[in-house]
């Protein structure tokens, strides 16, 4: 082998190791690494691709995931598959990515209830993951709750009874406890149960009015669905919006689609029961499609409640908004002959598309007003103008566009995200919106770090080569580097015991005729006094001038050796020393780099610390939005007691005069107005969400906008 | 009228020995053609050598000739005579007490010094020997307490600058190994130490034969060439240095060396040489000592076909320098006393040659004989009569081209009491020789009836006996030759005359 090529063997195979260890956190196995070196040697991978894969590779994403990293995971229902035996790596990137109970056993090929067995074999929770899902048991001490309550999310859990009262451990967003409180359960329903802990009135809102709609609580999944559909479509919904608002809901798409179709058909609630039943839909009851849009956006809450129209609105047709891939199409990856751990793929790496800075997806808010518009007037005006306000006072903007802004202004993608994890959470944006809101976020951070790279120069901690210094620099630097690589390489290859050798040879051969003219005079000498024959015991076996002359020539043989030996070491150092004055324009340039890319930074940090404060100042102003919107709420609360007492008066006078005072549509919007401006449930309704959940018996579907 | 007789007188016959490589009829009177079992006396005449007398009362070495002699001086000034025969050490004179027996030994060829309260024998290919003057006891070298290194078994150990020096193993023939300072089984640690001296040959390669210390040098003697060190006193690892190589001369017997005073005498491929001392100049100047014996030498030697045997002594007392050649049965002895002009010594011949020749410190002169220790001495061998034998060169008496006719002849000796002599002369350079013969008479005779220095030789008074003998013969030039049966008395010729008539001229 070369030494040229030697070299680069050699390069290629540190820099992989130095990939192995910061990625993996591990040594390269011996498969792995031959794969990738020969891949490098052969110019069919380059560093990046290697660090690409690394990063995208199970072994990278389950360690992640692990360790609680965001991670992008290309295609989450092939990991879930590829990574069925670990089921803590399939809950969490189905946590991550906020996939559903029957989005889990899809991607495991699994039922819903093996894919239970499944969690509940591998000691893994599962109730956590159902997002958008509320998931209760009576009595049972590790049940946990996940509440909306404004910007943080609250859990609590029923750690035991006390004073035939439950005994509620609060935690915050971090999951540190904070207090705990006794709550009266109402064992007969799961609304008093939750009305009775004085936390969940939001919550189960819409199902009590929906429920209040039907007049009775359904007794199954199916039953609930069939009677509000059937209750819709009595209503004149159309079955698209049927669909959509049991979707909304969190009914799953195809069921919502199935019961919708069958209301629309002006079945029987009993037979849309039936028919889901029989069609097996029922197992997939509360599953949340994450392709599901969710285009509401709350509009500003009216100051008054709007007037029900008299005539549903027209509701433009939902048309979910493009998503760009963010996940290439995966092709089977090349696996080395040892399959080593960490597989690379043979088409390029996972790049998100470079976006132009991102522009929040404008949330469509007339959904929910069309929707609710559908429901009445009264109902939608008050509930669009609640939700609407809450909104506006969260943020004055939609969120959506709130995190464009920041992430326009620099917010880093974590922060990003998990702000808009904290929107998904708090319902304020659907699975579908968020996972168009997040790949807006990671292509407007990939746009954005390739306009960093392109000004800072491609960045990697593993020595790749990297243009911070512009092709001229790089040339500059090349050379240097090459030079230097030469003068090193030379240096290397010097064999200090050789030279010296070689150097000895040549001082032996530069004295060898004077050493040998000495000797042979010497010998003259003793020849002519006879002495040449002398030997004697005191000198070594020879005469004293024949010792005293090879002592004298063994001395000069030390002393070759000595100067051989430090010009030999003498060489090396001037090839290093070349080596090294080489290097001096590459390290300056890289001093230069390195400068320019930590004023760089320094810039980017200032304009973090910059946006952290507007993010501050933002948030203050939110408070202080958050509080003007609780002012806006009670005076609203106010207006609306007013309103209904003069919306009673009117019932009760309509009542009293008898005239369409049975009309049903006066009971219920009486009935949902008197849900609605309850003042129990009103003060319940937070800063953040306004509840307009529709609830269906224990089973809470929870729908947060 | 018939001329007179012609007196042709020599006087001191012989007196500078023999000289058998110059033309005779140029040769100086003095010299003579024929030496046999003589020495030239303290007077300078020619005389006969002395005789040898056994020791050792009862034959010892199993009746073997001993091959190594060798006088222990102890640190207590006593003395101990060792000799080495038939594959045993011996120690005493008149009667042998065994100390040592080498049972796997294969060669006799022991080169012995004391050192240090030790006695060390050395020999190519064998273990070296030790003695222990203090506990008397003998040992291997390896053996000995405190022997540290490897000792080399070399064929010659020179102990000398407070060291032994070894050189000549069966594997290396040029390197000189000298042991620790006064340790004589100390071959590692300390100033021990080697050199070898391959690289410092001018002339090919060589190999070492012996060595020896020589006015504060260590001299290497090789077959072909000399090698010369100084420093070897006082640390030779540090200070050994070359000081001379000699090219072409060498030393062919390690038992040839005798450092007689003031040179070291050896033999050669080309005779005795000595390396003279001239500490003057520094220089060790090649002098040769057998110049006019020189082929006659040569032949021997080679005829002697076993260098390794060949003997020299120094005998001190008579001032010559023996050099044995026991295969070849002569020994050629060289008087030290007074050189001749051309620094070439008078050269004698004798037919004794003992395998082992020892001088000791009391002057005596102590030979191998089989089966005994002998000392030179008397004037017989153990009883045996030796026969002199002098001749003169060829005379001319200063007319080479008038013919000369032989008349008398009037010996004048020199003791010689009932001693048969026989005269030969012979004329024109031929080997047919007249002969006469007389016996000297016995009587007793004093010089002033006192005896010299006490001693048993000379000390009777000298008889001086002169013989006259008519001879016959005539010729160019005439040659006399004496012969005496020497067993009872000593014979030196004082003067000898020729009585002439010339005649016509040829």
């Amino acid at each position: 082998m070369a030494d040229s090529a030697r070299n680069a063997f050699d390069q290629a195979t540190s820099s992989i190791t130095n990939l192995y260890q910061s990625i993996l956190q591990r040594s390269p196995d011996q498969n792995g690494l031959q794969f990738w070196v020969d891949s490098l040697s052969k110019g069919t991978a380059t560093l990046d691709d290697v660090a690409n894969a690394f990063k995208n590779s199970d072994e990278y994403i389950v360690s992640a995931l692990k360790t609680g990293q965001q991670v992008t995971i290309p295609s989450v229902s092939d990991f879930i598959n590829r990574n069925s035996n670990d089921p803590q790596a399939v809950q969490l990137a189905a946590k991550q990515y906020g996939l559903d109970l029957p989005a889990i056993s899809k991607a495991l090929n699994l039922s819903t209830t093996d894919t239970q067995n499944y969690f509940r074999d591998a000691g893994v929770p599962l109730g956590t993951m159902l997002t958008g899902t509320i998931q209760r048991t009576f009595g049972g001490p590790s049940n946990v709750r996940q509440l909306d309550k404004g910007e943080d999310l609250v859990t609590e859990q029923v750690i035991g009874a006390q004073d035939g009262k439950l005994l509620v451990q609060q935690y915050d967003a971090y999951g540190v406890p904070t207090s705990t409180r006794l709550a009266t359960p109402n064992p007969s329903d799961a609304q008093g149960w939750l009305q009775a802990l004085g936390v969940v009135g939001g919550a189960i809102g819409a199902s009590n009015l929906l429920g209040n709609l039907g007049g009775a609580a359904a007794v199954s999944d199916a039953a609930f669905i069939a009677s509000d559909a059937a209750q819709l479509a009595a209503q004149g919904i159309p079955e698209s919006q049927i669909a959509q608002i049991l979707e909304f809901s969190g009914v799953d798409a195809f069921i919502a689609a199935d019961a919708a179709n069958l209301a629309a058909q002006k079945l029987a609630p009993t037979q849309i029961e039936q028919l889901l039943n029989q069609s097996g839909d029922g197992l997939r009851l509360f599953d949340v499609p994450p392709t599901t849009p969710t285009p509401t956006t709350p509009e500003p809450p009216p100051t008054t409640p709007e007037p029900p129209p008299t005539t549903p609105p027209e509701v433009p047709p939902t048309v979910p908004p493009e998503v760009p891939p963010t996940v290439p199409p995966e092709t089977p990856p090349v696996v080395p002959p040892a399959t080593p751990p960490v597989v690379p793929p043979e088409v390029p790496p996972v790049v998100p598309p470079v976006t132009p800075p991102v522009t929040p997806p404008v949330i469509p808010g007339t959904d929910i007003n069309s929707l609710f518009g559908n429901l009445g007037s009264t109902l939608l005006s008050g509930f669009k103008g609640i939700a609407g306000s809450l909104l506006s006072g969260l943020a004055g903007n939609n969120q959506a566009n709130t995190i464009g802004q920041l992430i326009n202004a620099g917010v880093n993608y974590q922060q990003a995200k998990e702000a808009a994890d904290a929107l998904l959470q708090q319902g304020q944006i659907s699975q579908q919106q968020y996972n168009t809101l997040a790949s807006n976020i990671q292509g407007q951070y990939n746009t954005l770090a390739t306009q960093t790279g392109q000004q800072l120069g491609e960045f990697t901690p593993y020595g790749i080569t990297t243009n911070l210094f512009g092709p001229s620099g790089q040339n500059i630097q090349n050379a240097a580097m090459q030079a230097a690589q030469q003068s090193f390489n030379q240096a290397g290859m010097t064999n200090v015991d050789q030279l010296s050798q070689d150097y000895y040879n040549k001082l032996a051969a530069l004295s060898a005729p004077e050493q040998q003219r000495q000797r042979l005079a010497t010998e003259e000498r003793l020849r002519a006094q006879g002495r040449l024959g002398v030997s004697g015991s005191a000198y070594g076996g020879t005469s004293p001038e024949l010792l005293a002359q090879e002592q004298a020539i063994a001395q000069q043989q030390l002393q070759r050796e000595l100067q051989s030996r430090q010009a030999a070491l003498g060489e090396r150092g001037t090839l290093l020393s070349q080596g090294t004055a080489a290097l001096q324009p590459a390290v300056q340039l890289g001093t230069t780099a390195q400068q320019a890319a930590q004023q760089q930074f320094a810039s980017n940090l200032a304009r973090q610390n910059l946006l952290t404060n507007l993010q501050t100042q933002g948030i203050q102003s939110a408070g202080v939005l958050q509080r003007q919107g609780l002012q806006d709420l009670l005076a609203r609360q106010l207006q609306a007691t007013a309103a209904r007492s003069g919306a009673n008066q009117q019932l009760t006078q309509g009542l009293l005069g008898g005239a369409g005072g049975s009309n049903a549509l006066g009971g219920v919007v009486g009935s949902a107005l008197g849900n609605l401006f309850n003042p129990n449930a009103a003060g319940n309704i937070n800063s953040l969400g306004f509840g307009t959940g529709l609830g269906y018996g224990n089973q809470d579907i929870g729908l947060f906008i | 009228m018939a001329d007179q007789l012609k007196p042709v007188t020599i006087v001191a016959p012989g007196f500078f020995g023999l000289n058998t490589q110059d033309s005779s009829v140029t040769l100086p009177k003095e010299f003579a053609l024929r030496a046999d079992n003589a020495v030239i006396d303290q007077y300078g005449r020619i005389a006969a050598r002395r005789g040898w007398d056994n020791v050792n009362t009862s034959s010892g070495f199993n009746s073997t000739e001993p091959t190594v002699i060798h006088q222990v001086i102890k640190e207590n000034g006593s003395t101990e005579i060792l000799t080495i025969g038939d594959n045993k050490i011996y120690s005493g004179t008149t009667s042998l007490t065994l100390k040592y027996t080498g049972t796997t030994w294969t060669a006799q060829n022991w080169k012995v010094v004391t050192f240090n309260s030790f006695t060390y024998f050395f020999q190519r290919a064998h273990a070296p020997i030790i003695y222990d003057h203090t506990t008397g006891n003998y040992s291997l070298v390896s053996a000995y307490s405190g022997y540290t290194g490897t000792v080399p078994q070399g064929n010659e150990v020179l102990a000398a600058y407070g060291r032994l020096w070894v050189a000549d193993t069966t594997s290396n023939k040029t390197l000189v190994t000298w042991s620790d300072t006064l340790i004589g089984y100390a071959w590692t640690g300390g100033s021990s130490g080697s050199v070898d001296i391959e690289a410092v040959f001018t002339n090919g390669t060589d190999s070492i034969v012996a060595l020896a210390a020589f006015n504060g040098r260590l001299i290497v003697f090789c077959k072909k060439s000399i090698v010369i060190y100084s420093g070897a006193a006082s640390n030779p690892t540090s200070n050994l240095v070359l000081e001379e190589v000699i090219d072409g001369v060498g030393c062919i017997s390690r038992d040839s060396i005798q450092d007689v005073g003031t040179d070291i005498f050896f033999l050669s491929e080309t005779g005795v040489r000595s390396l003279g001392r001239v500490i003057q100049e520094k220089s060790a100047p090649i002098f040769d000592v057998s110049k006019n014996v020189r082929d006659d030498l040569i032949s021997d030697v080679i005829a002697n076909n076993d260098n390794e045997n060949i003997r020299s002594v120094f005998y001190e007392k008579d001032g010559f320098y023996l050099l044995s050649l026991p295969t070849r049965g002569v020994s050629y002895c060289f008087d030290t006393k007074q050189r001749l002009q051309d620094t070439s010594c008078k050269t004698t011949v004798w037919t004794l040659a003992p395998k082992a020749l020892c001088s000791t410190n009391d002057r005596k002169l102590y030979i191998s004989r089989s089966g005994y220790l002998a000392e030179y001495t008397g004037t017989s061998d153990n009883g045996e009569t030796f026969r002199f034998a002098y001749y003169t060169a060829h005379i001319d008496a200063g007319a080479a081209s008038i013919f000369k006719i032989l008349k008398k002849l009037v010996l004048l000796v020199i003791g010689g009491q009932s001693t048969r002599v026989t005269f030969r002369w012979g004329t024109d350079y031929g080997t047919a020789y007249r002969t006469t013969q007389t016996t000297l008479d016995s009587f007793t005779r004093s010089e002033y009836n006192i005896a010299q220095y006490n001693i048993n030789e000379y000390n009777a008074g000298l008889l001086i006996n002169s013989i006259r003998k008519p001879i016959s013969g005539s010729g160019r030039v005439f040659q006399v030759g004496i012969e005496a049966d020497i067993g009872s008395d000593i014979f030196s010729i004082q003067q000898l005359d020729v009585f002439v008539k010339t005649g016509r001229v040829i």
